[in-house]
């Protein structure tokens, strides 16, 4: 028994180092560097690339002087009809499926991602199959899709994150203003607020928002993992834009059609609403703390629940713009966390400043009915993206 | 004699954010009678009313007759307008 345990121990090691050794096996990249020597960028890419062959060693820096013969100058035109830039001067690089005009310090960036992207992924390289005789498939061509920028002060950034992180931003904070979420604090507020007990009502307002948050935080999440399962099937995306068109449409159709009508509140669902109310009021009362705390988090849980219809879109909509990312997990809970915090935001602004003040202040309705026009305009953009151009949204 | 029927909720923020705009109009016109209902615990009072499905919303009765209704959030020079236009 003893020595099986000992026989199985050394096989897991064993393959674990083989998988380890396994990852770290790189490819071969090579950079085809055409030059002429009284060019004086030539000479600064050439530095530059020296730099690079000590810094990876899987790197072949394959230099080309177009004045030396002639069989070099035929290469060189060759690859730069290749890649449709027959007026292309030197310095010019060739890297696996991409060219590269000039030399610069973005030129700089591009050759190191690219010799990362190269060493870890099989690669064409379109300049041996020139020199091989072979013909240039259109699918041999790579492109850069530079997903880095650089910003004054922060510095290089990845465009999917700051998207992500903007998304989580924006939809959350829109989402946050949508009336059917907001009636439900507004009327736990004037309720408190009648209370003799001001430092309970205060807390049962902090539990509210808070099972409030955990709530959305929990729907948001089951749908995330729902629909990791379902990004593999290709029909999901275009299933999920095709939502997103008609809920945004849809959107942006009652925004247009209530637009005569008096802003007001709208009053809707007599039985759920005077169902809640009571229950709010019998809370409120309740002498022992415990119990209304637990009642305050069964309210949050049902009234979440009830208005998930109507405020569903935008954090379904997010969540699966995640999933399309491909993220870690402690990435996608950071995201659907912040995307949260927005969405009460405003909840937590009410809140404190009617708790501060004693008085309950609301946001005018003139404002909340944008939420409809604003969160409709950006479902039926991210719709279209996700069905015509899903590149705008998978960062990764 | 003006009498104005209000209707509000507890739920609803565009009662609360007329608040302040009502009480800045009723300064101007101290003559009017204002009685308060609410939506919810006043069912039985404003069931033939027929409140319609905007709040808040001002019953205006000039010696008991129904005169004007006005109804969600309305700006401070609107309301003055309005009642303006009752040659009160």
């Amino acid at each position: 028994m003893k020595i099986k345990q000992i026989l199985l121990l050394i096989v897991s090691i064993i393959s674990l180092f083989m998988a380890i050794y396994t990852f770290n096996a790189v490819n071969q990249v090579n950079i085809y560097f055409f030059h002429d020597p009284l060019c004086l960028h030539c000479q600064d890419e050439e530095e530059f690339l020296e730099e690079l062959k000590e810094e990876y060693e899987n790197i072949n820096v394959i230099i080309i002087d177009v004045t030396a013969n002639s069989e070099n100058q035929i290469l060189f035109e060759k690859t730069k009809s290749t890649f449709e830039e027959a007026n292309a001067l030197t310095p010019y690089t060739v890297i696996g499926g991409v060219s590269l005009i000039g030399f610069n310090l973005q030129t700089k960036a591009d050759i190191i991602s690219l010799i990362d992207r190269y060493s870890d992924n099989d690669y064409v390289d379109i300049v041996e199959k020139i020199l091989n005789n072979e013909t240039v498939l259109a699918s041999d061509f790579d492109s850069l899709d530079r997903d880095t920028v650089n910003l004054p002060i922060i510095g290089e950034v990845n465009i999917g994150e700051v998207s992500l992180l903007a998304g989580a931003i924006i939809l959350g904070f829109i989402d946050g203003f949508n009336p059917c979420a907001m009636w439900v604090l507004i009327l736990l507020i004037s309720v408190l607020l009648n209370a003799k007990n001001k430092k309970k009502a205060f807390l049962l307002g902090v539990i509210f928002l808070s099972a409030s948050a955990l709530v959305y935080f929990l729907i948001m999440m089951s749908w995330l993992v729902v629909a990791t399962q379902l990004t593999t099937i290709k029909i999901f995306r275009y299933l999920i834009g095709a939502l997103a068109v008609i809920f945004g449409g849809y959107n942006i159709y009652t925004y247009f059609k209530n637009r005569k009508q008096d802003i007001g509140c709208e009053v809707t669902n007599e039985t759920k609403r005077t169902k809640i109310i009571n229950k709010i009021k019998n809370i409120v009362t309740e002498k022992h703390f415990l119990i209304a705390a637990i009642g305050i988090i069964g309210l949050a849980f049902t009234v979440n629940l009830i208005e998930l219809a109507c405020s569903a879109g935008l954090p379904l909509l997010y969540t699966s713009i995640l999933t399309f990312n491909n993220l870690s997990p402690v990435a996608y809970i950071g995201y659907v966390l912040i995307y949260v915090f927005f969405f009460l935001l405003d909840d937590l602004i009410i809140f404190s400043l009617a708790m501060i003040t004693f008085r309950v202040t609301g946001i005018s309705n003139r404002y909340t009915k944008y939420s409809h026009l604003i969160g409709g305009i950006i479902m039926l953009l991210i719709g279209f993206m996700l069905i015509f151009f899903p590149n705008l949204i998978m960062f990764n | 004699m003006i009498k104005i029927i209000r209707i509000k909720a507890l739920w609803c923020m565009s009662c609360l954010v007329m608040e302040k705009t009502w009480k800045k109009v009723f300064l101007e016109f101290p003559d009017i009678e204002i009685v308060d209902y609410d939506y919810d615990d006043d069912r039985g009072i404003i069931d033939n009313l027929e409140v319609g499905n905007v709040l808040p919303l001002l019953i205006v009765y000039k010696d008991e007759k129904e005169i004007s209704r006005i109804s969600g959030e309305k700006t401070y020079k609107e309301m003055i307008d309005i009642f303006r236009s009752f040659k009160l």
